[in-house]
């Protein structure tokens, strides 16, 4: 658990955080959302123990420094160039690293890596990704990522979303910054807007009361979600838009405009016409973020 | 492995990879040959440079008596004269590879993720200052031997082989001291500026002004001056290398226990 009180924050006589409450339940993705320089970076330093704040509580699983199985990825992340891929995780991994190299070794492959290639031969996003990937490898209770996909590409950023989702199913606590706001919708359970040194709101996401928009998620065994697929479905229901979704398998139905009311009921009867067989459907309601962070941060 | 040896892979591997082992060693050899070549030249030069005017040839012996007393040609003479001009010239190269090193670090936020994997800020801080500081100063320490192996075949050879490994010795243990106090300076001083003035003072400006002091010759910057006479008074090598010793011991327990930052909190 992640608990602050009145947690401020000064820089020079300016005060960046002024009096911060939260409180991040174990297992929970909380998105941290603000306008550049309303101190996302300053917060999460904070939270990591790293730096101090000037006054307040701090306390994480009710320690007031981040203890064992806790993980950070700052903006940029920065890595000792001159070090191989390997060379830089065997470092971080100690001797954790000895009997298990074959895996680490193995995952790096899996993530498009050559495990003897210099860091500082990596692009942005190769070396975001890295960062990733290690700040993340010892399956660590809480995670803080800071802008975490600003440098990926649509497919790097999918990945993150798809590894957020694995660490929230295995029950790590996430806190997540980011401006990319689609990103927070897929995965967060909750988000708070960080404004003039306040947390200014927090949204449920899970929470009816700001449903806006809601899709469906179908995931379909026995075909191959390729793009000629995905042109079939959307001849096949004619009230959605389908797109490919996160994961394996994974397609997301989006409603078309006029099907307000019964929109279940729409998806139901379609996706009854359907040849190909689903393994599960599911409802996503998310809300419209972007227009949500407009509205609280201008008012 | 412990921590504090996987962080000395790493900084091995950083300091070797970044080539500033080989600028040392050039660095060294470059300056030994320069030495050592001037040294068996100028006794040649009235030779070499011969004229049928006497004032010309009267000019010449002058100026090669001069250059004698720059390049003696005792070998414990000409070895000491070796060893200042290295505690002098290797050593701001040394400062310039340390100075920042850390605070480049701390700056970056490369510390974050190490931190978050487990490591200590004194682990970091030892291996950097162990790494570097060892070598900095075994290049300085063979480059001073092989200058007396080299001296001893055409100077006139005044010391034993035992003279030649203490003056080693010592050469060596003022380049690791002199980039320990640098590096733990640079995370002590909040601005690496001040790191540099304070540690090129102490080095080039340091030992001229203390020369003047009665108590001068025991200060640590002095321990390559009188290397020569170590042989006769000890306490010419062992005062300022117990100084050395508890100015670093000193420094790094301020380190450790004031723990330096991981990133730079501050906003402009």
């Amino acid at each position: 658990m992640i608990f602050l009180e009145d947690v401020k924050k000064e820089f020079k006589g300016n005060y960046v955080l002024k009096g911060i409450n939260l409180n991040i339940k174990d297992g929970e993705v909380y998105g941290l959302v603000g306008r550049n320089g309303a101190g996302k970076t300053t917060l999460l330093n904070i939270i990591a123990g790293i730096s101090k704040c000037s006054s307040g509580t701090c306390k994480v699983n009710n320690e007031l420094k981040p203890a064992a199985g806790f993980s950070y990825l700052p903006d940029l992340p920065s890595f000792y160039d001159y070090l191989s891929i390997d060379e830089y995780v065997e470092f971080l991994l100690g001797t954790d690293y000895v009997g298990e190299k074959a895996d680490y070794i193995k995952a790096l492959e899996k993530l498009n890596f050559k495990p003897s290639a210099k860091i500082k031969s990596l692009s942005r996003g190769n070396r975001q990704k890295l960062g990733i990937y290690v700040a993340t490898m010892k399956n660590p209770g809480i995670v803080l990522l800071d802008e975490p996909t600003s440098a990926l590409d649509p497919v790097g950023r999918r990945e993150v979303m798809e590894l957020i989702k694995e660490l929230k199913d295995g029950g790590t606590t996430v806190i997540l910054s980011t401006h990319i706001l689609a990103d927070l919708e897929v995965v967060c359970d909750r988000i708070g807007f960080l404004n003039e040194g306040y947390i200014a709101n927090e949204f449920d996401l899970k929470s009816s009361a700001v449903e806006t928009e809601c899709d469906y998620e179908m995931n379909i065994t026995g075909e191959e979600i390729n793009d000629e697929f995905i042109e079939k479905l959307n001849t096949q229901f004619k009230n959605f838009t389908v797109k490919k979704g996160f994961g394996v398998g994974n397609v997301v139905c989006k409603p078309k405009a006029g099907i307000d009311k019964n929109v279940q009921q729409t998806f139901l009867d379609e996706v009854s016409k359907l040849s190909c067989s689903i393994s599960s459907i599911k409802k996503v309601s998310f809300v419209n973020l972007e227009e949500l962070m407009v509205e609280v941060l201008t008012k | 492995m412990s921590r504090l040896s996987l962080c000395m892979k790493k900084d091995r591997i950083e300091f070797l990879r970044s080539k500033k082992l080989a600028v040392c060693i050039v660095f060294l050899a470059v300056f030994m040959v320069f030495v050592l070549a001037l040294t068996a030249v100028i006794p040649q030069l009235s030779n070499i440079v011969s004229s049928d005017s006497e004032f010309i040839t009267t000019g010449i012996a002058t100026m090669v008596e001069f250059l004698k007393s720059y390049f003696p040609q005792l070998l414990s003479d000409s070895t000491g004269f070796f060893s200042t001009e290295i505690g002098l010239f290797y050593s701001i190269l040394v400062i310039a590879f340390s100075f920042s090193v850390l605070p480049k670090e701390i700056k970056s936020g490369r510390l974050i993720l190490p931190i978050c994997n487990g490591y200590q800020q004194k682990e970091i801080f030892l291996s950097k200052q162990i790494v570097y500081a060892l070598f900095c100063s075994i290049p300085a320490g063979v480059a001073y031997f092989l200058y007396y192996l080299i001296g001893s075949t055409f100077l006139v050879k005044d010391c034993t082989i035992s003279f030649g490994i203490i003056g080693a010795l010592a050469t060596c243990f003022n380049v690791f001291s002199i980039v320990c106090i640098t590096i733990a300076l640079s995370v002590i001083y909040k601005h690496s500026v001040l790191v540099v003035i304070t540690m090129g003072l102490t080095v080039a400006a340091s030992p001229d002004l203390l020369f003047f002091l009665p108590f001068g010759r025991y200060i640590p910057t002095y321990i390559l001056t009188y290397l020569n006479y170590a042989e006769i008074d000890p306490t010419y090598l062992i005062i300022p290398a117990i100084e050395y010793a508890v100015i670093i011991l000193l420094l790094d327990i301020i380190v450790i226990k004031r723990k330096f930052a991981v990133v730079v909190d501050e906003r402009r």
